[in-house]
């Protein structure tokens, strides 16, 4: 099989199984194994949706790995209000036969990547937990990574909080650990997240097509205009897949990043320096150093996201 | 006519935004605050400006010489090693009003109903006020702050400096239930004085109008410094918001100050998510959009008043 080697590491979730739907489908793309971290919904109910959209994508031959049941230091909490209390919006697949395979994800991704001469592409989607403690595990790792692509963090306001994005929020620390190593990183930021959307009218059509993945892929955005009660349903974490088959529609920044964590109004916010002129240079006593670099969607070309979306999970 | 006490830390600024408010609003007052300089000099510019603008009549009152908690951090790099370089102004003959500017406000407001404050500078006074007399709640009217910021930061990549100067009063202020309209860097980046202002202010050519164009030509050349695209009129825009309030628009947030982040100290956090997942009631009308245009007819207006 031809096309880019990655690795997604997921809390599936309703949008989580649309990214797997169009990372499975996408001939571009050649999925070498999908990790599990606990995030939308508890850790079993996450192996068990990606088993089974997996499945539905006609994909049961990934490995699928289960990962870290809980966020290196912050307590868990789900999102189930979103996701629906199976973490699939309330829609019944039929069950996978198939099983997670014998090893932690971070001992998988490890010897994976170990074993593979080409630099690969991990699209992380979840709590960076899993990430994080394969990074402190194994540090050199991150020279056999091409490009880390994430799904978190906010510019503007945040989901969870104010200025905080649930994955960073689930698990600030492991986003820390992270965004300190050296890996080229694309942060895919709740900003954009909520920009490539479907309407009602158009999720209809999906769940009457042939195709079982766009069927199925129309009944999980369904799922969301119900319990969101909005107009519109977006692909969400699919958009941040959708970034590696179309990187020529969306518009990035290279900026200094933190993760504050500290912060009794601001914990798990990606603090951004957008700032024209940096004054950190000058004053150190006021500004705390920056974490490291990475660049960051700013911006897509929503057409394009969605076709991109549409026209890969049928093939 | 609206009376109103003006907060200050002079600071050019804050010179337009006082000699705004004089010909507009019933000045009461106009306290000093240690931030853009030390006490001692933005007291001494304050002195300056009001003998500038013919305005010794209003009182002006010396307050609190740094901030509850933290070390005081002034913005020479902006302002000068004066706090309001740039003009050649004598030194001032008027003397400050006797007693401390946390007094004076609480006089003031105890003693004159629907008093609004227009703070300008780190919230230091402000704070001391309300804890000192906290019946302050229920008398102030209104007040609209030049503070914050519900996008970026300026003295760190999110927090405005005068909130970071003094987060913790800040946070007594956001905190106290008075309400409040804040101009924060998200509005007053929006107003940037630019060469062609400052010809136009030059060219009305009376004796306070020559000192206003040697100021902004100094505070344009420092922004234009720091890569910014004009003189951004931050103080001025919270008087303006209550000279005339249909030059904003605001929405209405909850805003909480934050005060133990690493990165996020001093950040005004602006809760501007989508009404159905807010968990707080807004305390604060945050001033989203400003017209740029008449917000200049407004100031330059007023300057040939003078």
């Amino acid at each position: 099989m031809s096309g880019r080697n990655i690795f997604l590491d997921v809390d599936t979730g309703v949008d989580d199984a649309l990214a797997l739907l169009l990372a499975a489908r996408s001939p571009q793309l050649n999925v070498k194994g999908v990790t599990c971290v606990a995030g939308n919904v508890p850790i079993d109910r996450v192996v068990r949706n990606t088993l089974d959209i997996l499945n539905v994508a006609d994909a049961s031959h990934i490995p699928v790995a289960r990962g870290m049941e809980f966020p290196l230091v912050e307590k868990m909490f789900n999102a189930t209000e979103i996701h629906g209390e199976n973490g699939l919006g309330g829609i019944d697949l039929p069950a996978s036969r198939s099983t997670v395979i014998d090893k932690h994800a971070v001992e998988f991704l490890a010897g994976e990547i170990d074993n593979t001469s080409e630099k690969v592409t991990i699209v992380a989607l979840g709590p960076l937990t899993n990430i994080a403690t394969l990074f402190r595990i194994y540090p050199n790792i991150v020279s056999s990574i091409e490009q880390l692509v994430i799904m978190g963090g906010a510019i503007g306001s945040g989901n969870t909080t104010a200025t905080a994005e649930f994955n960073i929020r689930q698990d600030p620390e492991a986003a820390d650990v992270v965004f300190n190593m050296d890996v080229p990183t694309l942060l895919y930021v709740w900003d954009v997240f909520t920009k490539v959307r479907f309407d009602k009218q158009e999720v209809d059509e999906m769940i009457a097509s042939d195709n079982n993945c766009k069927s199925i892929a129309g009944k999980l955005l369904l799922s969301y205009l119900t319990t969101k009660k909005e107009d519109t349903a977006g692909i969400g974490d699919a958009g941040a897949v959708a970034c590696l088959l179309i990187p020529e529609a969306i518009t990035t920044a290279v900026m200094p990043i933190s993760v504050e964590l500290i912060g009794e109004h601001t914990r798990g916010q990606t603090v951004f320096d957008q700032r024209k002129r940096k004054l950190s240079r000058l004053q150190p006593k006021i500004q705390k150093s920056i974490s490291g670099m990475t660049e960051v969607v700013m911006d897509l070309d929503v057409e394009s996201f969605r076709n991109a979306f549409v026209d890969n999970i049928v093939k | 006519m609206t009376s109103v006490i003006i907060d200050c830390d002079p600071g050019h600024d804050d010179a337009l935004a006082i000699l705004l408010a004089a010909k507009h609003l019933d000045v009461l007052g106009i306290t000093t605050v240690s931030g853009n300089e030390s006490i001692d000099n933005v007291t001494t510019n304050a002195l300056k400006l009001v003998e500038v603008g013919n305005l010794t009549h209003i009182p002006v009152v010396r307050g609190a010489e740094g901030p509850l908690l933290r070390e005081a951090v002034y913005a020479p790099q902006v302002h000068g090693k004066s706090g309001m370089d740039g003009a050649e102004i004598p030194e001032p003959t008027t003397k400050l009003k006797e007693g401390h500017a946390v007094d004076f406000i609480i006089d003031t407001v105890m003693s004159t109903s629907d008093v609004v404050l227009l703070p300008m500078g780190p919230l230091t006074n402000i704070a001391l006020a309300l804890r000192k007399e906290p019946r302050l709640r229920d008398r102030v009217k209104l007040m609209s702050i030049m503070g914050g910021s519900s996008t970026n930061g300026n003295i760190t990549p999110t927090a405005e400096f005068n909130i970071y100067v003094d987060a913790e009063a800040a946070d007594i202020v956001y905190q106290s239930q008075i309400p409040m309209l804040m101009s924060g860097l998200n509005l007053t980046r929006q107003v940037l004085a630019k060469q062609e202002h400052i010809d136009e202010i030059r060219a009305i050519n009376n004796p306070t109008t020559s000192v206003v164009a040697d100021l902004l030509t100094f505070y344009l050349a420092t922004s234009t410094r720091h890569s910014h695209d004009g003189a951004a009129m931050h103080d001025p825009c919270a008087v303006a918001a209550i000279i005339d309030p249909t030059l904003i628009e605001f929405e209405p947030m909850h805003v909480a100050v934050e005060t133990a982040g690493t990165h996020t100290y001093g950040m005004t956090v602006c809760d501007d998510r989508p009404g159905s997942v807010k968990s707080k009631e807004a305390n604060v009308e945050v001033a989203v959009k400003i017209d740029s245009d008449r917000f200049f007819k407004l100031l330059i207006d007023t300057l040939r008043m003078y």
